[in-house]
């Protein structure tokens, strides 16, 4: 006789009725087959390390027992044409590995449900979270990118317009204040200057003659 | 001039209560890179002994879905 172990992994959509019933199912079939169980170990509802028929978390459960080598292969054969299953690891132990059942079955399915169901909230609030931190990441490469160029044209116009009117501005206060604004003002202005110049030789060459 | 060897000491050689088991994933995890890849023992230190246990007991929990067979290196 030799000491064997089962993980088998159950569909994370049967809660606390029907996962009893499937274990219990489970472990008649492994008495017709010869059989004989030893210990159940409910680890609880768990994220699986990667998709299994698209499910993300399902629910661990070990199963000790003891018999002959030709049970293992039926009880293997059983195990893969059950749908809720989604995989299951069978392994040799010695005798001193063999747990010794504490808790009865049910209230170890009423401990784990709580507990998984602390566990799945904490998920949901960690992919939360970084779902808004991947979307706090997208605003800045947009504010930084402008996401499509257009906007990001449109601060550079907007930006170049700024310039421009402050530099408009600049020019039509110095103008107004120099030469008066437009190029025709500024045009009588050098004429005036010249007209100056020319009057104030004028009156020195009149003072020659 | 004597030979000083730089060989480290298996871990699992020196304590003996340090059990190779494909549930313990925490102690797996150490063994495996961030891709999921076995390290190998000339960098861990691990002596080829352990070295076969560890990679029996990750293969055996990649199995069953504890431990993955490969990240995305896009996903870290």
């Amino acid at each position: 006789m030799n000491y064997y172990e089962t993980l088998y992994i159950v569909h994370p959509a049967l809660e606390s009725g029907h996962l009893k019933d499937i274990i219990l199912s489970i472990e008649e079939s492994l008495k017709n087959m010869g059989g004989k169980s030893l210990s159940i170990d409910l680890w609880g509802k768990k994220r699986l390390a990667y998709l299994i028929d698209k499910q993300k978390y399902g629910t661990y459960i070990q199963l000790q027992f003891s018999g002959e080598g030709k049970c293992t292969s039926s009880f293997g054969m059983e195990l893969e044409h059950n749908p809720n299953i989604l995989a299951y690891l069978t392994t040799t132990i010695d005798e001193a590995d063999v747990v010794v059942q504490k808790e009865d079955l049910e209230t170890q399915i009423v401990g784990q449900s709580r507990e998984s169901l602390r566990i799945e909230e904490e998920d949901v609030k960690k992919e939360k979270g970084n779902a808004s931190s991947t979307k706090i990441v997208a605003d800045d490469s947009v504010a930084d990118t402008g996401g499509d160029n257009k906007p990001q044209e449109n601060s550079v116009d907007e930006k170049i317009n700024q310039e421009n009117t402050d530099e408009i501005s600049e020019e039509t206060e110095g103008d107004i204040t120099d030469t008066g604004g437009d190029n025709k003002p500024q045009e009588n202005s050098v004429d005036e200057k010249i007209n100056q110049e020319n009057t104030d030789e004028i009156p020195v060459e009149s003072e020659k003659e | 001039m004597a030979l000083v060897s730089n060989r480290r000491i298996c871990i699992f050689c020196e304590n003996n209560d340090q059990k190779i088991n494909y549930k313990e994933i925490k102690i797996l995890r150490k063994f495996i890179t961030e891709q999921g890849k076995i390290i190998p023992g000339h960098v861990t230190g691990v002596c080829s002994k352990h070295q076969r246990h560890l990679g029996r007991a990750i293969k055996q929990a990649r199995n069953i879905a504890l431990l993955p067979y490969s990240v995305d290196p896009r996903h870290f």
